[in-house]
């Protein structure tokens, strides 16, 4: 009986494997068979013309490039003392519950509300008008929570006899925590940081908000009123728009350059991931 | 706190508090000086249940105590208490009062505290990295030592701990690579590299093969020639081999619950071969059995 039920667990288990891989490769197979016939250098280096029908997504991909680059650099080093203070520095259990609970809620927060939020304190309180600093602070808040709970979650696995060992050569709390806990939590970081990053970069309310326009802008050259051009806005409102063919190639083109975008920012870290995580169990 | 207070068999359970006698040979050079390590009245509750109660124990320079007693009786906690690991643990209260070297350690710094008493854990501990990064490690990052004094720290510490003919050549190949017998040896030689005045072994060759745990013994008379070791073990022919003085730790029932007492403490040997408590006595032929 309880060799079958085995079987049954394993097989449902390998069923639906199959079936998300089946979904996860229609979706990318009809994005790349919709989105490659758009594909040719000057998609990747012209700027997009005639109402998003036209022209190329370069300075959607380099906006994209810059509100991703500012959530993470705004957000790391946050999520990087939230995590400590979660691990190291709250000596009672209760209060590292209590932590934890408030970074998973604050991760379940919808992002057009926090998208609302940043337009009335980055647009409005602030002065700033549409702002790529606005819109890149807007999503380092957003993807805070999940980088600073990948980050707990693997240095709570860190076998405690690490921190025993640092703590009796007479190392401070702040050596331990840089020298052993995230040394050996690398892998976390970049994980919390990927996941952070692919949320980023294909979010749209918060930039609607605070940071994107569809034409208009290049390169920002101030803090304030300086939006950017931004892939996902560019695709949300091709999409809400296009009716013509060319526009929908475009659309779909567009569509295809942030996910490779993604994808490929998770290939450029993954070597860097398994080594740390690889150094980090075996030195 | 100083006196010996043999315990006899008929001796009252609430008399247990002891200290260790220092031997006669040495009393001269100790008379004057203070008890590198002595507790008072030193209890340990968790959440409210007691772990240790009483424990007056006195560890003089350059002396080795054995540290027995069964399983779960808090030999591990009191070794945790002397260093100031103990506050690491949630939910730990501690009284009494702890000295080292007539200082009491609860009046100064943690960290400082864990500087002059090092602690050598049952299972190595390896950071990734070299075998020269995890010797250096707490100099490097305690940042108590300057760098150019690295190399000469790096090769004395190894040499204390009978490993530098072992890896002078592949002092940048990774720790992990070494056996577990060299990497306890690894983890002494980076106890030793910040030059603890005591040193807290806490069942160090309990993982080891014979060979090693040779080894690892001859270190600990080497070392205590410049430095107090406290040793728990459980092995009492290891304590009959390195230990100037032994002391028993058991559980027996007081308020609040049982908690671990000690029962017996003295010079090693003689206590080994005549115990002055019922405690030892049973610990002894268990151990035999």
């Amino acid at each position: 009986m309880g060799k079958w039920l085995g079987r049954g667990f394993l097989f449902s288990s390998a069923l639906c494997a199959l079936a998300v891989l089946a979904v996860l490769s229609i979706a990318l197979g009809e994005i790349a068979g919709r989105g490659l016939p758009a594909f040719d250098l000057a998609f990747f280096t012209d700027p997009s013309a005639g109402a998003g029908y036209d022209g190329g997504v370069l300075f959607e991909i380099l906006g994209t490039l810059i509100l991703i680059g500012t959530a993470l650099a705004a957000s790391l080093p946050l999520a990087i003392g939230l995590a400590l203070a979660a691990t190291i520095y709250l000596p009672r259990p209760g209060l590292r519950r209590g932590a934890l609970s408030a970074l998973y809620a604050a991760n379940a927060v919808p992002s057009v509300l926090i998208g609302i939020g940043g337009f009335i304190v980055f647009v409005h309180g602030l002065g700033w008008g549409k702002s790529w600093l606005g819109g890149g602070l807007l999503l380092g808040l957003m993807i805070l929570p999940a980088e600073a709970v990948a980050l707990i979650e693997r240095i709570e696995a860190l076998p405690r006899r690490y921190l025993d060992a640092a703590y009796g050569l007479g190392l401070t709390r702040g050596q331990v925590a840089r020298s052993v806990v995230l040394r050996q939590s690398l892998g976390g970081l970049f994980s919390g940081a990927l996941l952070g990053l692919a949320r980023a970069a294909g979010e749209t309310a918060p930039i609607l908000f605070a940071a994107a326009v569809f034409s208009g802008a290049g390169i920002p050259r101030g803090l304030k009123e300086s939006p950017v051009l931004a892939l996902p806005y560019h695709i949300f409102v091709l999409a809400q728009d296009s009716f013509s063919p060319a526009g929908e190639r475009h659309l779909w083109g567009a569509a295809l350059v942030l996910l490779l975008l993604v994808a490929s920012l998770s290939l450029i870290a993954l070597p860097a991931r398994l080594r740390a995580h690889e150094e980090s169990r075996h030195g | 706190m100083v006196e010996t207070a043999e315990l006899s068999f008929a001796a009252p359970p609430a008399a247990a508090a002891l200290c260790c006698a220092v031997p006669e040979a040495a009393a001269a050079d100790t008379a004057l000086a203070p008890a590198a390590v002595e507790t008072r009245a030193l209890g340990v509750t968790h959440a409210g249940r007691p772990l240790l109660r009483g424990i007056d124990l006195r560890v003089e320079d350059r002396r080795v105590l054995a540290l027995v007693g069964p399983s779960g009786a808090g030999k591990t906690t009191l070794l945790s208490c002397l260093n100031r690991m103990i506050e690491l643990a949630p939910g730990i209260r501690q009284e009494g009062e702890v000295f080292l070297f007539g200082e009491s350690i609860a009046r100064r710094d943690a960290d400082a505290v864990r500087r002059e008493v090092g602690m050598l854990f049952q299972q190595p501990v390896i950071f990734p990295g070299s075998i020269a990064d995890n010797v250096l490690f707490g100099l490097r990052h305690a940042g108590i030592a300057p760098r150019a004094s690295f190399p000469e720290r790096l090769e004395r510490a190894l040499g204390e701990a009978a490993l530098w003919d072992e890896v002078k050549d592949r002092l940048r190949e990774p720790a992990a690579s070494l056996s577990v017998g060299q990497q306890q040896r690894l983890c002494l030689a980076r106890a030793l590299a910040v030059e603890p005045r005591v040193l807290l072994l806490d069942e160090p060759t309990s993982a080891l093969d014979p060979r090693s745990t040779v080894a690892i013994e001859e270190r600990i008379r080497e070392i205590a020639k410049s430095r107090a070791i406290v040793l728990v073990t459980h092995s009492l022919g290891q304590a009959r081999r390195v230990a100037d003085q032994l002391a028993c730790l058991d559980r027996r029932d007081g308020p609040g619950g049982p908690a671990g007492e000690l029962f017996e403490c003295g010079p090693c040997r003689e206590r080994l071969d005549r115990p002055q408590s019922r405690e030892l006595a049973r610990f002894l032929e268990s151990e035999r059995a």
